[in-house]
């Protein structure tokens, strides 16, 4: 059977989409392969078909536990059933349940965390393994702007596994982080397959407004002259709330607001009426989105700007999924831009708190009352740390706090450049698409026809006047309860 | 006043500076400690006791500052000290979803039957209409293992709709369409996802913690309808198996345990390792559970009375208040023990 076949025969799908076919034919001959696909390709096709294919164990390492549930959950839903995901949300004996029937599972999601426990790798070393699939390879670069520390040890993970073959695989990594993602996994021989991150099809605009009122008129008008899915990012739960109540008070009634504050059964029920366009306009926070892949999503609008080029491309990637015209959008403000700095001021401690937090963990106090992301940042520079002292006394804690904190201070500055790049993307009067592209280390080659509006387009030209359907259906309660029950 | 200040008021007036604010917080989280358990008893806010999930938790702890900020009370060593309230209790009392939230089946086993019904309402419109490949609205681990069995019990699994159908809408037709509508555009089907409740509420214009509680109210109305008619509701009636959340903690289960098989307070003690105190608080606790709990072990007739009217005249449910007018040798424990087998009714 050919690969096309084999990919209708498990997805559904005609065609391959770009890189897709490359990559799977590459692991089909037993290579490593390191690869950045645009957004919206379909990265897991690329794990899941050679899986149906080798003999073995696909093992997924994956960085988000709530992406993780919801990848199995639509496998499932696939009716795929030989598939698990590993990781803390199981409990022990659910854990164990799991490595029992390891034999029968075909495609296993963990978390890098739990690649660590001993039982999980001793488990794995009596499998047979068929491809260590690790999603969002970027994380693994300090490099990249989604730094995790538990995927350095992935280097070591594969090495104690004999070396089985490894994809990585990610949508936003310029060249520091390609080469920090081989280097790190220690990958002897590899293939780099290698695609823009262009989406052609999604043209870039940015407006500046003086006020907030200003702001959320022009949103509303972009909103209700805009045929299609459509998704506002903000950076604030509040917003999002905000937003939708102006939205809906404005006759925009197919709305609804998401974000990871919300309990499990509201999430559930709002990702699937966006998925089944009960709703059409959802106001989000960057939890939003993930693994959810709804293919004619016409315009994702910018309400904040994030702090950096590559969360923003991941999130106007979930635009035009189908190849249609689609549209990104971020509506700035001027104060818009001190957020993102103080964001990233609290994200770090302060030397004070370093100092306070190693005490605490050397001397097995309890860090409940400090910031979780604070401490975990400190254990992990706090493990390389201690095997230069000794003595660990005051002077040495000292010492090292002082280390820590310089260490900590090349991290700000470096996220400062980033949120510096992603803000002279937003007041470049060149091409947008040039600068997305400059940013991955590439350069647009080709002018389009439809670009950006430093380009020439003008949003106006492909507004639509559309027939929003605002009437609340006036279903009395019997009839709501036929709707849902037959 | 919004409904949240209401009932946040109501609250602090039911425990009449007695306790708290966190004390009644966990109360409304439904912490699974004897103290707890024993105050939502002897406070009469049964009904309250694990009725709230987190986000409005939230809501009424920042209701709280607000209402102390102005002044509607004070709070004092973090006791809810209430200024002059002339709040009547009726402006909660006489809402149809407090007089529904029955508190016969727990809470928390409203919550499960909720997540099994939704799941089965979902579940049975799919094979209603042939469709096999649906996102589960329920990702619940023990709630899915249950359909999955329930619908074993099925021969034509596109039936279960028809049955739903009739037994819902029986349930459903003893109470007002304004509570039906919310109830109804919950449920997930086929066709639609059902609605969350913030939604519901923009659409009704109404708080979203009235709707919940509206919501509540209309799934213990089911419950009970289902349990006093068992044959009226057969398929319904099946949800309700092996609802096994007791409100007694698990030591204190334990101890009850014993208790039944004839060991005393002390035995019990050393046998379990534990104080005696601490098997006393079981024992408190056990008969706020169990209204036919056998006390006359631990109290005799005469000392029960005297305690009663020590708590008459005390007027106040405070241990220290109703102690000091009664003889040295009854102890604590057994004012508690009364306090637990009267409820809160006879006293006010």
């Amino acid at each position: 059977m050919e690969l096309k076949d084999q990919l209708y025969k498990y997805f559904g799908y005609e065609i391959f989409r770009e890189g897709q076919e490359d990559v799977i034919k590459a692991i089909l001959s037993k290579k490593n392969v390191v690869t950045q696909l645009p957004t919206g390709t379909g990265k897991s096709v690329c794990f899941l078909l050679p899986g149906y294919m080798i003999e073995g164990l696909v093992l997924i390492v994956s960085p988000l536990l709530s992406l993780m549930e919801d990848q199995v959950q639509q496998l499932v839903v696939k009716g795929e059933k030989r598939v698990a995901a590993f990781n803390s949300f199981r409990t022990e004996s659910e854990k164990r349940k799991i490595l029992e029937n390891l034999q029968n599972i075909k495609f296993l999601y963990v978390s890098p965390e739990v690649l660590q426990s001993n039982y999980l790798i001793e488990k794995l070393k009596s499998t047979k393994i068929a491809l260590v699939a690790i999603d969002e390879a970027h994380c693994i670069s300090q490099w990249g702007h989604d730094f995790r520390t538990d995927y350095l040890k992935l280097g070591p993970v594969i090495k104690v596994l004999k070396y089985p073959p490894v994809l990585a695989l990610t949508a936003t990594a310029n060249n520091n982080v390609m080469n920090d993602i081989i280097s790190k996994l220690e990958l002897m021989e590899y293939e780099t397959i290698i695609q823009t991150v262009n989406r052609k099809n999604i043209l870039l605009f940015n407006e500046t407004f003086n006020t907030t009122v200003e702001k959320n008129e022009r949103l509303l008008q972009i909103v209700s002259k805009t045929n299609g899915p459509i998704l506002i990012y903000c950076m604030s739960r509040d917003t999002t709330k905000n937003l939708y109540e102006y939205l809906r008070d404005n006759n925009i009634i197919k709305c609804a607001y998401y974000h990871g504050g919300l309990d499990t059964e509201t999430r559930i029920l709002i990702q699937q009426q966006f998925m089944n366009s009960q709703i059409r306009v959802m106001c989000c926070t960057s939890a939003f989105g993930m693994g959810i892949n709804k293919e004619n999503v016409r315009l994702v609008i910018h309400y904040h700007i994030p702090s950096q080029i590559e969360s923003y491309v991941q999130e106007i990637g979930r635009a035009g999924r189908d190849g249609n015209l689609s549209f990104a959008i971020t509506l700035t403000q001027p104060n818009d831009f001190n957020l993102p700095y103080k964001i990233l001021k609290n994200e770090f401690p302060s030397r004070e708190e370093i100092k306070v937090i190693i005490n605490n963990l050397l001397n097995e106090q309890s860090t409940q009352n400090i910031s979780e992301v604070h401490v975990r940042v400190i254990s992990y520079y706090l493990e390389i740390e201690k095997e230069n002292f000794v003595n660990l006394d005051e002077k040495d804690i000292d010492f090292m706090a002082d280390a820590i904190y310089n260490k900590i201070k090349t991290r700000i500055k470096y996220k400062e450049n980033k949120i510096n790049q992603m803000f002279s993307y937003i007041s470049t009067q060149q091409c947008r698409r040039a600068k997305v592209l400059e940013a991955f280390d590439e350069q647009l080659l080709i002018k389009q026809q439809h670009c950006c509006d430093n380009c020439g387009s003008i949003l106006e030209d492909y507004f639509e006047n559309i027939d929003i359907n605002n009437n609340l259906n006036n279903l009395n309660w019997e009839e709501e309860l036929t709707l849902r029950l037959f | 006043m919004t409904l949240v200040e209401r009932l946040c008021i109501y609250l602090a007036k039911k425990i009449n500076s007695e306790r708290t604010i966190s004390g009644l917080i966990h109360i409304l989280k439904g912490k699974k400690s004897a103290q707890s358990i024993q105050d939502s008893n002897v406070y009469g806010i049964q009904q309250f006791y694990s009725l709230f999930p987190s986000n409005y938790i939230e809501l009424i702890e920042k209701t709280y500052k607000t209402l102390e900020k102005n002044n509607i009370f004070r709070i004092d060593d973090n006791f809810i000290i209430l200024n002059n309230c002339n709040f009547n209790n009726n402006l909660i009392e006489d809402e149809l979803w407090y007089k529904l939230l029955t508190n016969k089946l727990s809470n928390e086993n409203a919550i499960i039957f909720w997540r099994r019904l939704n799941l089965l309402i979902q579940v049975s419109s799919n094979y209603f209409n042939g469709v096999n490949q649906y996102y589960p609205v329920c990702n619940d681990k023990p709630t899915q293992k249950f359909i999955k069995k329930f619908l074993t019990y099925f021969n034509n699994k596109s039936d279960i709709s028809n049955y739903l159908y009739n037994e819902i809408k029986t349930s459903l037709n003893d109470l007002p369409d304004s509570y039906n509508i919310i109830f109804v555009k919950k449920l997930t089907g086929s066709k639609v996802y059902g609605e969350s409740l913030y939604q519901i509420a923009s659409d009704l214009k109404k708080e979203e913690i009235e709707v919940y509680l509206i919501f509540m109210s209309v799934l213990h109305h089911i419950m009970d309808s289902c349990s006093t008619h068992k044959d009226s509701f057969p398929v319904l009636n099946l949800l309700l198996k092996d609802l096994s959340i007791q409100k007694l903690s698990k030591s204190s289960c334990e101890t009850k345990a014993m208790l039944c098989k004839g060991f005393g307070i002390d035995m019990i003690s050393k046998v379990r390792k534990l104080k005696t105190n601490t098997i006393e608080d079981h024992i408190v606790e056990i008969v706020h559970q169990d209204k036919d709990f056998d006390i006359d072990k631990f109290i005799d007739r005469n000392t029960s009375h005297k305690i009663s009217v020590a708590i008459k005249n005390a007027n106040s449910l405070k241990l220290r208040e109703i102690k000091k007018n009664l003889p040295d040798e009854i102890s604590y424990f057994q004012i508690r023990l009364v306090l637990a087998r009267k409820e809160e009714s006879t006293w006010n």
